[in-house]
């Protein structure tokens, strides 16, 4: 299996789930037991052992969480995920990552992907519209990275280009065709690696949540925030993204104006003393040594003395 | 600045070494750094000072940073100013 397959909501509904579960975010939960009346799962919780199948209704974390689970303690349970909202793309990757107190695993494998997904359009409405523009940055970090990957191939390259000419007309807020970019462009980067904006964000988001724990310091605002800073920073080092963006026909003035619409000055600031405390960290993350142009420690510089709004 | 001193930095970025103990004698077993991803970093610096598009094969297969020289010296970039 390469990829789960995507069943309408509808089909959902008429799906005979056997014994079964709903894993759920607290916040969700009456909402998704309305529609869905199975036993639901506190989102805290795990699930038992022995299930038929096993339906998930909620971000990248509780995503990820579900397909260890999975691949760990219930490999003849069917798992059908429906995404609260886009941006992870974590419904329709065979990457699990999980968060034990601020360490970071990483687990790949076929074993990780869900057998079904599927996209419930209505749930977004639940999401503040803050989250929501995060949620698109981080989409956009995904196609963007896994596009200029130096280790990507001629055919996640040409699958991200598609993505990034689809979202570059798509405006950033509630609109259902997020979900379907988000899971290709997490499809795309997941085959290519990404580049120093994940780097960054994988390395502060610990530390952050930390330092700031009721200003939600998460992987999307932290790549939302960074879009611009890094692509910034990649092409006053290298012509090869004026290029690449020539020959795939992409508008970069366009690309331009969209990642600046994600900058935020005051958090930039912010973020900033983290940045250079934890700078020779980021240096060394997986993600950063796959930049689209090497990331040299000297390049701290350009973040403290750039202005990028 | 002279090839052989850009060289010196970059390798000193790629693979985050002191300054104190970099050696251009020095070989990969010897480098914590110097993994796949290593290699990946290696190529992108060298196409980025030198010009030279390393192919992967050619990447993987470098043992120590005197290599490094001798493949970018047949591509005629001179090492011995």
């Amino acid at each position: 299996m390469n990829k789960p397959e995507v069943w309408p909501l509808e089909n959902l509904s008429a799906f005979s789930f056997g014994k079964a579960a709903v894993w759920t975010l607290d916040l969700l939960r009456e909402k998704v037991t309305g529609r869905f009346p199975l036993d639901p799962i506190a989102e805290n919780a795990t699930p038992p052992i022995g299930l038929d199948t096993l339906l998930v209704v909620g971000g990248g974390e509780l995503m990820d969480r579900a397909k260890y689970w999975r691949a760990t303690q219930g490999p003849n349970t069917k798992l059908i995920i429906i995404p609260s909202i886009w941006g992870s793309g974590a419904e329709n990757s065979r990457i699990a990552i999980l968060n034990d107190g601020g360490k970071k695993s990483i687990f790949i494998g076929s074993e990780y992907l869900p057998d079904v997904r599927s996209v419930w359009p209505e749930l977004v409405e639940t999401i503040p519209e803050q989250f929501v523009a995060y949620a698109c940055g981080d989409v956009w970090a995904h196609a963007l990275e896994g596009f200029l990957s130096p280790v990507g191939s001629d055919e996640t390259r040409a699958q991200l280009m598609d993505v990034i000419k689809d979202i570059s007309d798509l405006p950033v807020g509630k609109n259902a065709a997020w979900f379907e970019f988000g899971a290709r462009a997490c499809a795309g980067q997941a085959a290519s690696s990404v580049g120093l904006v994940h780097g960054i964000a994988h390395t502060l988001e610990g530390p952050l949540r930390s330092k700031y724990p009721n200003q939600n310091m998460g992987h999307a605002k932290l790549c939302s925030i960074f879009l611009w800073p890094v692509f910034s920073l990649n092409m006053k080092h290298s012509n090869k993204i004026h290029e690449q963006f020539k020959i795939a026909g992409i508008d970069e003035q366009l690309v331009i104006n969209i990642l600046k619409s994600f900058y935020d000055a005051e958090i930039y600031h912010k973020i900033l003393p983290s940045l250079e405390e934890h700078w020779r960290l980021i240096l060394r993350d997986p993600s950063s040594r796959t930049n689209s142009v090497l990331v040299r420690p000297s390049y701290i510089e350009y973040f403290k003395t750039a202005d990028f709004s | 600045m002279t090839n052989r001193e850009k060289l010196k930095d970059l390798l000193m970025d790629v693979f985050l070494i002191e300054p104190s103990e970099f050696r251009f004698d020095m070989m990969r077993d010897e480098i914590e750094s110097w993994d796949s991803l290593g290699v990946v970093s290696m190529a992108l610096g060298i196409q980025e000072t030198f010009g030279y598009h390393m192919k992967p094969e050619e990447a993987v297969a470098i043992k120590g940073f005197q290599q490094i020289i001798e493949i970018l010296e047949s591509k005629g970039i001179k090492f011995d100013e």
